[in-house]
């Protein structure tokens, strides 16, 4: 195998892929990087078992073939090279690595790329495509809700759910549960569902952060999900078993809503929550006109806050926990924000103008 | 691969509950009468269904089909119950206290049962192996319990309900939940078998019942893979194969060679056994079983059910029964039971069966006081003195027969306890209660003054690690004094030298006293040493099971009473020399004289 | 889906029945959890593996595909080999477990966790463990591999169907030492016998001269112990010790040198750690194992000499394990020393007692030897 790269592409390859490369396991090829040169082009991999992150390099295929390098290493030697120009180059039969640039060269001991895990083979045909910063936006709105409790793995996952013309995601940990539907150009024939690690699609975010395309594309097997943004591919393995059907959880109907300025609400909650500390719970009281926030804790003290409110009805007092309100609250991305309500022990939901984006928030029982 | 036996045939509704109806009788009035406590205790071995009821309550409290009360008979298709099968309802949690046993995870569960239930009625928490759960756990779980909100309840199952604080348990209804009988155990599987369309006989079903050892779970994972292995056509000798389950002929075999005393016989059957692949683990737990069923054949008229796959067999039992001695067989199970527990703690499994088989058939192999009471029985039946009409009787007597029921209840189910931390394996021979008759059935004491070996096997449990055999009275200690001895010198020779010049002279209560001849001072005054002391007290308590005291005295009477109580002493042993020699074809050893 | 039963599991010796459960069971629908159980040294690992790669492979078992060989070198990302670090399998372990269980497979459509000393599995961690083994996932399969069954938790061993493994009888072993090594037909006799069934322990008697030889110095230590003094019974606990000490380090030397490879590819300084740690504990206890298998050797060689005797001396010639000492063992057995030959194992088992509470080692050899000695005086 033999390619000829720039310095700079090689660079940038590696540090893209390099989150990908494990640090946990003990098999020695997962620390290493996989480069295969085609002649249709040459790409690194790493993966670390749960995710893998492929990127393609520029590079001039000489010979084609593949091989396994030590990532750590690698990443090092391409950032000292002295030159723009770098090849690669291993011989027929040896097991070594030549890696030079100008007068330096480089001999490093690589793994059989035979060792290496095989990538799943993603079925293009069944690919769809989304606007990059829509969906990247999506996903942090809704993954924040989504839980780390490993004993139910179901829960530490987003649901993303993919018809024809849109994409639902959907995260909960039983809790609150956020769910935001997209529309999308080209969707699926047959109806997908997948469910997606938390931390698969952050690393995610953190790709299309760095990326200058404007569309991602998504494709699933039965195992795993690919995700393409300007040529980097994000895989991750999915969650095995059935996530909550969120829209049995979502009440058919409520009694109470309002609708408060955003900005306004966050503040207040943010404010008196300070002095909901340890579990204590925050606890909203609507009244006819007014709405009164507060919050106690033992040995600590008490907050309390009024708001006018356009509310009309009995008197409902609901508590929350307030750092899932709040949050929920700062989810919503419009002026307003509009709850509805059941009763105290029922949950409520948030959400806003013009934005497909729910965000259902279980209440704290109060002791009076 | 489809679901497994168990999690496919798991009890859905209360009535599928099967060997619990006391608990789910009350439960489900509890529900009926809407009286459903906050905090259960369901305790019991393991496999007996204590999960399975508690997510059956879960489904009951949330059941769609209750529309908005809970249900006696949930209805386990609704969303609400299938995601509880699942496992996935959101307000059904389960926990394992072993491995969550700390206060952060029970502060945890506090902080969430503050919230409401997500989409049911109520919210079920499943509290498993609870009493693994740390002080500072319990006393959290304590606070829950004391104040709980009304919209939850509490599930606490344990293995071990002893070691739930009785603060907890008083606090929670509690529910104990048996071991199932064989019978319900096979007539779970015959329902199984029927419809998953297995060919299987029902005596074929009784044998994989058995295995099982009370649990349904085991019961239906060998009926399972017994199904794989054979296609779904299974016949007794698969069962038995797949099982390893020794054949019959085999143990029969092994015992009689045992009982024939025929040391090389054994260890040719246990090479035997090994070339052809046996699993001797699984031999010494069948052969366990064969010996328990040969003791109660022994002691019942009327064998229970459980004993023997078929009437030949029963009747084959009875047979070797007849032959064989009980306190031989005691012996058998003892040592053997004691091999298990040897490989239990990482010992060979043949190294530990042969030592138990040579032990059993070359008497002087085994220096235990059960042993040498064992080669003295066999002197008394030959030494013409003692012949008279006391002990031809323990050749060909039964003891006393008594109703299998009552035989029965004393067996523990081949599961042994769940305390027992290494797991059922082979079943020990059964208690019999002190039976107070059996002081009056014993003939006037002989001359030989020795409590049959067989009687004192019948009145304690059997596998007792100190089997008293000899009386403690004067003449039977004197006539144990040369076996006392000759144990003594094989594990202290010095000691040995002082005590072969003394003898038992007196006893008071408790108190044996040691007669040295005069001129003995000194020797006396050796066994009075605390170290020498302990040992013979230590050797004695093994003989008699009494805690005896030990005083010396050494004698200055005159030496004409003496001669004539050594004489006395002098005559018994040689007799016993003799017979000795005669029965072990012993090889005079000079300096021993005993 | 065809599954090619000799190229998976035509190395296992003597399993007649496991092997036949384990075939069946890929043609008919594999359970989730199997338990082997068995003696060590017998295959049982090995068979694991290959049950993995028949679970994993596209053919459905052919053993020789790239999937089957990654899975069978303990390669594969859907093939998961766990074993204890450190003396315990641990919570965190099986955590990490469940946490990979809950996830579809890399590659395959299993994912199959093997865990190797199963019975080192504490008590919180085997709990840990029991939700996820009863109800696993569709994809997912356990295999539980252990020498002492007895030490599992009731509740793992009755979640798990079980495989057992015996004693490989000895015919087929002596076969398959005819077929794999250069050895006379004595030889292979003796050796499948003097192994107690074991592959691996027999096959090292055929191929390592050094092997042998520690077992017939072994022998010779025990046929001398009647006659030695009490000081030549010192100096044989030393000698015997001194034969122990380099047993593991070829072992030891092989991780470390992994470990160095594996260390210099780690990306950074935490990975880095992390490996050290892990590799220095597998050290550890490789040579602790080594140690301890050494021991146990000379212990079963001792034990199986003194159980020989008695075994000749009532005329069972046929069952004796040093077949290659037949006639050493008929000059030395007499009916009438069964007593001390018996006691003589004793004085091992004790000795093996003692070591397993980590008694210091000499002191325990040499009692040990003094007690046979004992036992002996006729």
């Amino acid at each position: 195998m033999k390619v000829v790269a720039r310095k700079a592409d090689l660079v940038n390859a590696l540090n893209t892929v390099n989150k990908a490369v494990s640090t946990r396991s003990s098999i020695q090829v997962l620390s290493g990087v996989f480069l295969e040169a085609k002649a249709e082009g040459c790409h690194l991999a790493a993966t670390d078992m749960e995710i893998s992150i492929k990127a393609p390099l520029d590079a001039q295929v000489e010979e084609p073939g593949a091989v396994v390098l030590p990532a750590r290493i690698a990443t090092d030697i391409a950032r000292n090279l002295p030159r723009e120009e770098v090849v690669i180059e291993q011989k027929a039969g040896e097991s070594q690595v030549e890696v030079r640039s100008g007068e330096s060269q480089f001999m490093l001991q690589s793994l059989p790329a035979a060792d290496f895990p095989q990538l799943p083979v993603f079925p293009k045909e069944s690919a769809f495509t989304l606007g990059k910063k829509g969906f990247l936006e999506t996903v942090d709105r809704v993954s924040s809700s989504a839980s780390r409790d490993e004993t139910r793995p179901v829960l530490t996952g987003v649901l993303m759910h993919v018809t024809k013309t849109s994409v639902k995601m959907v995260a909960t940990d039983s809790y609150r549960l956020s769910v935001k539907e997209t529309e999308i150009d080209t969707g699926v024939e047959e109806r997908l569902e997948a469910i997606v690690p938390a931390r698969s699609l952050q690393e995610l975010s953190r790709i299309g952060a760095a990326s200058d395309a404007d569309t991602i594309s998504v494709v699933a097997t039965d195992n795993q999900i690919l995700f393409e943004i300007g040529g980097v591919g994000l895989s991750s393995r999915l969650i095995d078993g059935q996530f909550p059907n969120y829209q049995q959880l979502l009440p058919d109907s409520f009694d109470h809503e309002v609708v408060m300025a955003r900005d306004e609400l966050g503040d207040v909650v943010r404010r008196v929550g300070l002095l909901a500390q340890r579990n204590a719970p925050i606890r909203l009281r609507f009244e006819e006109g007014t709405l009164t926030v507060s919050a106690e804790s033992q040995d600590v003290g008490r907050a309390r806050e009024a708001v006018p409110v356009r509310y009309q009805g009995d008197v409902l007092e609901i508590g929350f926990n307030p750092e899932f309100l709040q949050a929920g609250i700062a989810a919503v991305a419009a002026d307003e924000v509009r709850m509805k309500f059941i009763s105290p022990l029922r949950p409520a939901l948030l959400s806003g103008e013009g934005d497909d984006f729910l965000y259902l928030i279980m209440p704290i029982r109060l002791n009076d | 691969m489809p679901v497994s036996l168990y999690r496919k045939y798991r009890p859905l509704g209360f009535d599928d509950v099967v060997g619990q109806g006391h608990v789910t009788r009350t439960l489900t009035n509890a529900i009926r009468q809407e009286r459903v406590s906050h905090a259960y205790l369901f305790a019991g071995p393991r496999g007996t269904g204590k999960t399975s009821t508690a997510k059956i309550l879960a489904m009951a409290l949330n059941c769609e089909s209750g529309h908005g009360k809970a249900t006696p008979t949930p209805d386990g298709t609704c969303p609400h119950c299938e995601a509880i099968r699942r496992g996935s309802f959101m307000d059904v949690l389960e926990i394992d206290a072993a491995s969550n046993r700390g206060i952060d995870e029970i502060r945890d569960i506090r902080d969430r049962v503050q919230f409401a239930p997500v989409e049911g009625r109520m919210k079920v928490y499943i509290v498993d192996e609870v009493h693994m759960l740390t002080t500072e756990a319990f006393n959290a779980l304590l606070k829950m319990l004391e104040e709980p909100p009304p919209h939850v309840v509490f599930v606490l199952a344990t293995t071990e309900p002893h070691k739930v604080l009785p603060t907890i348990l008083s606090r929670c209804q509690r529910f104990d939940f048996r071991r199932p009988a064989l019978a319900e155990i096979t007539s779970v599987l015959k329902g199984v078998a029927a419809t998953e369309n297995i060919d299987v006989s029902e005596s074929t079903l009784s044998v994989v019942s058995r295995a099982a050892a009370g649990s349904f779970r085991d019961a239906l994972g060998i009926l399972d893979q017994l199904s794989s292995y054979c296609d779904g056509k299974i016949s007794l000798q698969d069962a038995l194969a797949m099982l390893g389950v020794a054949e019959q002929d085999l143990l029969f075999e092994l015992v009689d060679t045992v009982d024939g005393f025929d040391t090389k016989g054994a260890l040719l059957f246990v090479e035997r056994l090994v070339q052809s692949g046996y699993d001797l683990n699984q031999f010494v737990k069948d052969l366990l079983g064969h010996l328990r069923d040969l003791y109660i054949v022994q002691h019942t008229q009327d064998p229970p059910d459980s004993i023997g796959t078929s009437d030949e067999h029963v009747e084959s039992l009875k047979s070797q029964a007849n032959r064989i001695s009980p306190s031989r067989l005691v012996g058998f199970v003892d040592l053997l039971s004691e091999a298990q527990r040897a490989v239990r703690q990482g010992g060979d499994p043949r190294l530990e069966l042969e030592l138990v088989l040579i032990k059993l058939t070359h008497p002087e192999a085994d220096s235990s006081p059960r042993a040498l009471t064992a080669r003295l029985e066999r002197l008394e039946r030959t030494q013409p003195r003692s012949a008279g009409g006391g002990n031809g009787r323990q050749e060909s007597r039964r003891p006393e027969t008594r109703p299998a029921e009552e035989c029965r209840a004393h067996l523990p189910e081949d599961g042994g306890d769940a305390a027992d931390a290494g797991g059922a394996d082979g079943a020990s021979v059964p208690a019999s209660p002190e039976r107070p008759e059996a002081a009056e059935e014993t003939p006037e004491r002989s001359e030989s003054g020795m409590a049959p070996a067989e009687e004192s096997h019948l009145t304690r449990m059997p596998g007792l690690d100190h089997d008293p055999h000899v009386e403690a009275n004067l003449e039977s200690l004197r006539r144990a004094w040369p076996i006392l001895l000759s144990s003594v010198k094989k594990r202290r020779v010095a000691l040995h030298a002082i005590l072969a010049e003394g003898r038992p002279e007196t006893l008071e209560g408790d108190r044996l006293v040691i007669g040295f001849p005069a001129g003995m001072a000194f020797q006396a005054s050796q066994l009075e040493r605390p170290d020498n002391r302990s040992f013979v007290v230590q050797l004695l308590r093994e003989l008699t099971g009494r805690e005896l005291a030990l005083g010396t005295r050494v004698s200055g009477g005159s030496a004409k009473e003496e001669a004539g109580e050594e004489d006395a002493r002098l005559l018994s042993q040689e007799e016993i020399l003799k017979a000795l020699q005669q029965e072990f074809d012993a090889r005079p050893i000079e300096e021993d004289q005993q | 889906m065809a599954i090619c039963a000799d190229a998976l599991f035509g190395e296992l010796v003597g399993q007649r029945r496991a092997r036949a459960i384990l075939e069946r069971a890929l043609e008919t629908g594999p359970s989730h959890a199997y338990l082997f159980s068995g003696p060590p040294g017998v295959g049982k690992t090995e068979a694991a593996l290959a049950f993995a790669a028949a679970l994993c492979c596209n053919e459905g078992g052919c053993g020789v595909c790239p999937v089957c060989r990654r899975v069978r070198e303990g390669i594969h990302p859907d093939v998961d080999l766990v074993s204890p670090e450190g003396t315990f399998i641990t919570v965190a372990q099986i955590r990490e477990i469940n946490h990979d269980t809950s996830l579809r497979p890399f590659e395959s459509r299993s994912r199959v966790t093997i865990i190797t000393e199963a019975e080192a599995m504490n008590t919180e961690a085997a709990n840990a463990f029991l939700k996820t083994l009863e109800e696993p996932p569709p994809h997912a399969y356990f295999l539980l591999v252990t020498s002492a069954l007895e030490r599992l938790l009731p509740t793992i061993v009755s979640r798990c169907q079980r495989v057992a493994f015996q004693q490989a009888p000895a015919p087929e072993l002596e076969a398959y030492l005819r077929g794999c090594c250069a050895v006379t037909d004595l030889e292979a006799k003796s050796f499948a016998r003097a192994s107690e069934g074991s592959p691996a322990y027999a096959r090292r008697l055929a191929e390592s001269a050094p092997a042998r030889e520690h077992r017939a110095q072994l022998i010779n230590w025990a046929r001398r112990v009647p006659e030695a003094s009490f000081y030549d019974l010192g100096v044989a606990a030393d000698e015997i010790l001194a034969s122990l000490e380099h047993l593991g380090e070829e072992r030891a030397a092989e991780l470390e040198a992994a470990r160095e490879r594996q260390r210099d590819w780690a990306g950074d300084a935490r990975t880095r750690n992390r490996i050290e740690k892990l590799y220095d504990q597998r050290i550890k206890r490789e040579r602790r194992r080594a140690q301890a298998d050494g021991l146990a050797e000379v212990l079963r060689v001792f034990a199986g000499w003194y159980r020989d005797l008695a075994t000749v001396a009532v005329g069972a010639e046929q069952a004796a394990l040093n077949q290659d000492y037949l006639y050493e063992l008929r000059d030395g057995a007499f009916v009438g020393m069964v007593p001390g030959y018996l006691g003589a194992v004793d004085a091992v088992k004790r000795a093996q007692e003692r070591f397993r509470y980590n008694v210091d080692a000499k002191c325990t050899l040499e009692d040990m030897l003094l007690a046979i000695k004992e036992a002996l005086l006729p």
